[in-house]
């Protein structure tokens, strides 16, 4: 989980289902971000890493993240488009945003631990 | 144009990367892969561009004309800034992170020299894989496609089939990838402050062990062979991954050599964990390494027997502490020697060059007469590698396992002022006998 490359990748799909969510809730529509985002939900995603040892953050935020992630998850694999009232894709969006915060205080922590001083 | 700061930042660091003058390498086989690592990141800086344009800004020109038909005006950069400024600012940090890394790689911390010795695992391995080594903050392997491609992976896919919200209009960004292809390889980091430390250089035979696994499938190969490896977690993929972990690290104290035990202390002495779904406790780690130190012996040289005995006077009580600590139950002992043993097996079925075999070959180097013309070096003690290294400062074309494993046995003498260039001085000259002996043999 403190693989750089790792963090972004998930730090986009993230952005993406909240793009989705957003125009989901303003125009009603079902975009491609909405659909390629529920269809991750679905999936079982490799996040492990092969380094020689576990970094602190990932001690520290592990639990946290996966707390967060497994709620949104969750909550995406009931997610059906023309069932769902737009209030519930706004709670959804607000895990979303809380999920997105806590990946991103990882990877800054990660990117400034690689500068040289 | 919507983003043309964006493009204009991307273009900037692309220009840099453009500019790099590769000449200032001057190993060409490590310039080679690093003119390839500098065309993977422009690559990848132009797949950015393909996906903000074809991905971001397209589907936002879609809302504006959605509103515009509704009687709404609407900006498409605020649009964008609206529902896509995560994507943008990420695509920012990405480009800043590409720059980064490549800097890291072009102007390292550890010598040049040293991927010559990493990359010869891999020649070991009868194998061959563009590598860089790259300065970092933590011991860790990456696929170029890992590094450049895979976080891009999510808006590449949306790209790829992109409907406009709203209405049936397809945004085709099949051309996302087209021309810019991401090429094979592979990149070690090392964390940059321990680059000079020569005990944790064992720590990239591990790292290039994990690239080997992957691309040669070696636990998976194992397994099916209707092998039954112990199980240290009831949780299936889990224990897949511990079982992994200590396989490789088996693996990297039979090629490296008894010190490996010293390195893997001492780096969890720096870095200590508890166990993750990814690494299981250091103790199981240490105690299958600590098997292999114990019950190999090599009888034509003193130099395994004398790394051996230095090896558990300098850890032997820190091993000591790091068992009792994790409560080692007569159980957890058995799986571990279990699991050495099979795995130990593996490794000697598959015939690689470990260093006992390393060990046996500089002892018979006298004896190799294949040609008038072959470099011979005199096959030297325990003591002689170490006082010609540590005392006389004479760099040594040896294997620089059997260099390492006497330098760490004698620590206690070693200067990184006085011996750090020796070490890579020997490393270079091993590199450059080993080319000769080659083309002489081939001719």
């Amino acid at each position: 989980m403190a693989s750089l490359p790792k963090l972004e990748r998930l730090l986009f799909v993230i952005s993406t289902g909240i793009t989705g969510l957003e125009i989901y809730r303003e125009y009603g529509v079902a975009s491609t971000e909405l659909k390629y985002f529920i269809g991750f939900c679905n999936e079982k995603q490799d996040l492990s890493v092969r380094a020689m040892g576990p970094s602190l953050l990932v001690q520290k935020y592990s639990q946290p993240i996966k707390e967060s992630y497994d709620h949104v998850i969750g909550e995406m694999q009931d997610f059906d488009a023309e069932k769902i009232s737009k209030e519930k894709a706004q709670k959804i969006l607000l895990e979303l945003d809380n999920l997105h915060d806590l990946i991103s205080r990882v990877y800054d922590l990660t990117r400034v631990t690689t500068m040289p001083f | 144009m919507p983003l043309d700061s964006v493009y204009d930042h991307i273009d900037f660091i692309m220009g840099q990367i453009k500019q790099w003058k590769s000449s200032s390498v001057p190993y060409p086989g490590i310039r080679k892969n690093l003119v390839l690592s500098a065309d993977n990141h422009v690559n990848g800086l132009s797949i950015i561009k393909n996906v903000l344009s074809k991905a971001i800004i397209k589907p936002a020109k879609g809302i504006q004309e959605r509103l515009e038909k509704e009687g709404k005006k609407a900006d498409v950069e605020d649009i964008i800034r609206r529902h896509w400024f995560r994507q943008v600012t990420e695509c920012y940090h990405v480009v800043e992170r590409f720059n980064f890394d490549f800097s890291n790689q072009i102007s390292p911390v550890l010598p040049f020299e040293t991927h010559y010795w990493i990359q010869s695992v891999f020649e070991n391995w009868k194998t061959y894989f563009p590598l860089v080594l790259e300065a970092s903050n933590q011991f860790v392997n990456h696929s170029f496609k890992e590094k450049i491609l895979d976080p891009l992976a999510p808006l590449i896919e949306v790209g790829l089939d992109y409907t406009i919200p709203g209405t049936l209009e397809k945004v085709n960004v099949s051309d996302v990838l087209e021309g810019f292809k991401v090429s094979s390889g592979y990149v070690i980091s090392y964390i940059r402050g321990e680059a000079k430390n020569v005990l944790l250089w064992p720590i990239l035979i591990h790292e290039a062990f994990h690239i080997i696994d992957r691309e040669k499938n070696l636990v998976g190969s194992l397994l099916g062979q209707d092998v039954k490896l112990p199980v240290f977690s009831e949780v299936k993929d889990i224990n897949s991954r511990w079982v992994q972990e200590i396989f490789i690290d088996i693996f990297s104290a039979k090629y490296f050599g008894p010190t490996y035990l010293i390195s893997l202390v001492n780096y969890f002495e720096r870095l200590p964990y508890v166990q993750t779904i990814d690494h299981p406790e250091m103790a199981l780690r240490i105690r299958a390494v600590q098997e292999y130190v114990t019950t190999t012996d090599v009888e034509y040289t003193d130099i395994f027997d004398k790394c051996k005995s230095h090896c558990f006077e300098i850890v032997g009580e820190k091993i000591k502490n790091f068992l009792a600590a994790a409560d080692f139950s007569v159980e957890k002992e058995e799986k571990i020697i279990e699991m050495y043993k099979i795995v130990s097996g593996w490794f000697d079925e598959l015939n690689p060059y470990s260093f006992r075999m390393a060990l046996k070959n500089y002892q018979l180097q006298k004896n190799d007469e294949k040609s008038e013309k072959t470099f011979v070096d005199p096959v030297y003690s325990f003591s002689e590698i170490a006082d010609l290294v540590l005392t006389n400062q004479v760099s040594l074309a040896i294997d620089p396992r059997i260099l390492l494993n006497v330098v760490m046995a004698q620590y206690q003498r070693y200067d990184p002022e006085k011996h750090f260039e020796i070490m890579t001085d020997s490393i270079l000259k091993w590199k450059i006998r080993r080319e000769w002996n080659k083309i002489v043999c081939c001719s």
